[in-house]
């Protein structure tokens, strides 16, 4: 089998090469297609691109980003949208209670290695819902199946508008939304 | 037995001797007196909430009843640091500390007459801070060039928005803020 | 304008705490307040804390012919349900079942409709339980307005915070350092529900950890002709009564406050 060219999929190569980038949708944002790239697999991994009509799963595991008084999350716990990505699960190749133990698991891992993390719960999102955040009549997010071996329901939520605020006007869209939807673990 | 804190309910005045005094604690020690109401006499003492034990006819010294909400935010940013220095040793990498200084300046700023703002940290260890009120949302956020940028967002049909960026916080450029600000306190 | 330093509690308004009591005709047994431990379950969304008190009682210094109290004698002394903490360290609200009285603290004050509603489902939990047995007497709002001072407390002038009012000693407006004010009255009142008012206005210029402040706290107090015995009856009361006395509080407050503090913290009268 042919691997795939550059031209092939520049979606896929752009996400192979920038897998460990801490700061990857700055240099998404580089990339005029980026927005097209939304119909192209991200990765070999994964099962096919994201429908607009999948549920989303966002795992938690920081309480800084919660609000213990009015039991919110705050602005910051959607952050990564304009560096690393938003990674979140998508339901139909992972189900919660799958998602939750894979992050349970994953945060005693983090302990070890950093600072105590915990579980601390989920939310879920329509992935329409996150595609329609808009500024000025502009998309903001763009939904990647960004899959890896050990979870091909892996997905990113990138912000595709390389605007500081634009960011903050979906951070605050994001916010709005979703703000009291955290279910605790 | 550990002894719990007693608070009394009413303090007599005269000279009558006292036979029995009740006292309300709870296990947890935390020191709470008779709530409101103790009588019909007007001129009688009531305690409040936390069990103070003034009387109304003197002034009031270290009430332990009087909160601060500027304090308390203080004190939150303060923990970031706290946060960030341990998240320091864990990475290896460097975070700014200086900004929490930067940023209790900006609090202690912000003009009377506006709400009280949330605090913010992102994991890139930016700061912020937030308010979320029936009328429009807002962050100020401390970036990394030391400046602050100001988003606000109307929660009307309309969401109109408002973005500052690269801002020198002073006193004076917070006053020139209370405007946009304002549309922050409910109707 | 020297006001510019004068900060009201929360921001944008100065209500530290406020607080709703029902008295009891009759006190609660010690059996009964156990029983109140039972709603937790109920309030668990807004009250996830509970908090039992006991009471000791003991005896000081002989007196002759006195029986006989056994000393440290303990029972339970209420039942306090405590909402999420602030940042300040006291919970965001709190329901307290005493013998004497049932009180609803808000310590995270926002909008009075809000408070409204939620004192009203709160009501519906905790009356039924226990009002067969013991009618409610009186109704009352206790409300508690601070204001910080960040300035020097030496350019605080008290004539642009005060203006001269009927619940204020002239006095205090030449005073040099701290003042306290307290004055309490009663009022009758036929309407919309027969009662004897009992308000209470108390009003300081205080110190606390070095920082200076202005504090109101007013209390209002509505003694019921006729005890209630039922729950309809008494969010019947409820909604006749406290909107008015909380008008009253506004209506103090807009005769204390001069208008540029008013139109700080938004005060309508």
């Amino acid at each position: 089998m042919h691997s795939e060219t550059v031209a092939q999929n520049p979606c896929r190569t752009f996400f192979q090469l920038h897998e460990l980038n801490q700061d990857k949708v700055k240099a998404l944002n580089e990339q005029e297609d980026r927005l097209n790239w939304e119909s192209l697999s991200a990765s070999s991994h994964s099962p096919g691109i994201v429908d607009s009509g999948e549920v989303l799963c966002r795992i938690l595991f920081d309480p800084i980003h919660f609000d213990p008084l009015t039991s919110t999350l705050k602005p910051s716990a959607f952050d990564d949208i304009c560096n690393k990505g938003l990674s979140v699960n998508r339901v139909k190749h992972r189900g919660i209670a799958e998602s939750l133990a894979a992050g349970a698991a994953q945060a005693e891992t983090a302990s070890r290695l950093r600072t105590p993390r915990s579980l601390y719960g989920h939310l879920v999102a329509l992935a329409s819902e996150l595609r329609s955040v808009a500024r000025e009549g502009q998309r903001c997010l763009a939904i990647y199946d960004t899959a890896i071996p050990e979870n091909p329901s892996h997905a990113d939520v990138c912000m595709v508008v390389p605007d500081r605020a634009a960011f903050r006007s979906a951070r605050a869209q994001l916010h709005d939304k979703y703000k009291s939807q955290l279910v605790p673990a | 037995m550990l002894m719990e804190t007693i608070a009394f309910a009413t303090l007599l005045a005269s000279q009558k001797p006292v036979t029995k005094m009740e006292g309300l604690f709870s296990n947890s020690g935390i020191n709470c007196g008779r709530q409101f109401f103790e009588t019909t006499d007007i001129s009688h003492v009531y305690t409040s909430v936390a069990g103070r034990q003034g009387s109304f006819v003197a002034p009031v010294l270290n009430s332990g009843w009087v909160y601060d909400q500027q304090d308390s935010l203080v004190s939150q940013i303060t923990d970031y640091g706290e946060v960030l220095k341990a998240r320091s040793a864990a990475d290896g990498r460097p975070y700014d500390l200086a900004q929490i200084q930067k940023m209790i300046g900006a609090i202690k700023m912000i003009p009377s007459g506006i709400p009280t703002p949330n605090p913010m940290l992102s994991d890139s260890g930016e700061l912020g801070l937030y308010w979320d009120t029936e009328s429009a949302f807002a962050d100020l956020v401390l970036e990394a060039s030391g400046r602050f940028s100001l988003f606000i967002r109307q929660k009307d049909g309309a969401s109109k928005e408002t973005f500052l960026e690269d801002i020198d916080l002073t006193e004076s450029v917070f006053e020139s803020l209370a405007e946009p600000l304002g549309l922050l306190c409910d109707a | 304008m020297s006001i510019e330093a004068l900060f009201p509690f929360a921001g944008n308004h100065s209500i530290q705490s406020l607080a709703f009591v029902f008295e009891w005709a009759n006190p609660l047994t010690p059996h009964q307040l156990q029983e109140a431990a039972k709603l937790a379950p109920s309030l668990k969304s807004h009250f996830p804390k509970v908090v039992p008190l006991q009471t000791m009682t003991f005896t000081l210094g002989p007196v002759p012919n006195m029986p006989q109290i056994p000393n440290d004698a303990r029972g339970i002394g209420g039942i306090h349900f405590h909402g999420r903490p602030t940042p300040e360290g006291v919970p965001s609200q709190e329901l307290q079942i005493n013998p004497s009285n049932c009180v609803i603290i808000i310590n995270q004050y926002t909008r009075w409709a809000s408070v409204w509603d939620s004192v009203q489902s709160w009501l519906e939990v905790v009356f039924p339980e226990i009002l067969p047995a013991h009618p409610v007497s009186s109704l009352g709002l206790q409300c508690t307005d601070l204001f910080h001072w960040r300035g020097n407390p030496e350019l605080l002038v008290m004539r642009e915070i005060f203006q001269e009012s009927d619940y204020l000693p002239k006095h205090v407006f030449d005073c040099k350092s701290l003042w306290h004010s307290h004055h309490g009255f009663f009022e009758d009142i036929s309407a919309p529900v027969p009662c004897r008012l009992l308000e209470n206005v108390n009003v300081g210029w205080l110190e606390n950890n070095k920082q200076r402040s202005i504090s109101i706290q007013c209390v209002h107090k509505a003694e019921l002709s006729e005890q209630v015995w039922d729950i309809a009856a008494l969010k019947s009361i409820f909604g006749q009564i406290l909107p008015g006395l909380h008008d009253r509080n506004k209506k103090i407050l807009g005769s204390l406050l001069t208008k540029p503090v008013c139109e700080k913290i938004k005060l309508v009268v």
